[in-house]
């Protein structure tokens, strides 16, 4: 009778550790492997927030150079990711850059600078050329030549802008970009 | 699946969010881009057709967020 109740009694034990350690379990999972459990409280918890908007508290994987899903170094990944919008766009690589049609225009965008010919049919038209740059300036060279092929394939009227309105952030859309930090 | 939010950043491609397209509540990943864009411009481009896009879809998986160009 004595060994039952003994059983009885290490059965329960056995039970009562083992659901505590069930329950506690996914939590001590997420903590070992730094996932955040809410980056932003009033972010659905289904989401992986790993940016904030207050600057200050950006997640830990940016401030380390991002989750990168994609093996290689900073500037492989960049320049796969050229590669991808050079596809994207049609552009043809064309000496230091590319070469993009929008319509009748050719823009040739490479580090830093974009020409653009307004008329391919109009052999008397003018070559124009202006700077750009990102306001980040540590950005990748491949990915600011990425940004501009991009944005120049959606929006050719932002050369215009660019070479107009000296050193304003334009946004995709064309819109000034006024917010200062 | 995963999708996610990225941008290019000083420190390469930088993921900003990642969800279950199928799960995930869109208002509030498309409220997380309103917030990002406000905050730096960037404005969000579909990887897979390289469009701007205006909101964010289910049927997207992969969304750059494209940041302002400056001339000079």
């Amino acid at each position: 009778m004595l060994i039952a109740y003994l059983s009885l009694i290490f059965f329960l034990a056995l039970l009562a550790w083992r659901l505590g350690f069930v329950g506690f379990r996914p939590r001590s999972l997420t903590r070992a492997i730094g996932v955040k459990e809410r980056a932003h409280s009033n972010v659905d918890p289904s989401l992986t927030l790993l940016w904030r908007s207050d600057g200050g508290a950006v997640a830990n994987n940016i401030l380390e150079g991002g989750r990168g899903e994609e093996k290689g170094s900073k500037k492989e990944r960049a320049e796969r990711y050229l590669f991808r919008i050079v596809a994207l766009t049609g552009a043809v690589p064309l000496g230091n850059g590319y070469v993009l049609d929008v319509g009748a225009t050719r823009f040739h965008v490479r580090e830093g600078r974009v020409g653009q010919l307004r008329d391919l049919n109009d052999p008397d038209c003018r070559y124009r050329e202006t700077c750009f740059f990102l306001p980040n300036r540590e950005m990748p060279k491949a990915e600011q030549v990425g940004t501009a092929l991009l944005q120049l394939a959606n929006n050719p009227s932002l050369f215009e802008k660019w070479a107009v309105q000296d050193s304003l952030k334009i946004k995709a859309d064309g819109q000034v970009f006024t917010h200062m930090d | 699946m995963k999708a996610k939010i990225f941008t290019f950043s000083s420190h390469g491609d930088t993921t900003i969010l990642e969800y279950d397209p199928a799960t995930a509540d869109m208002d509030e990943v498309n409220r997380v881009i309103a917030e990002y864009e406000t905050k730096t411009g960037a404005q969000p481009f579909d990887m897979a057709t390289g469009e701007r896009i205006q909101k964010v879809s289910r049927e997207q998986n992969e969304v750059l967020m494209v940041h302002p160009i400056a001339g000079g």
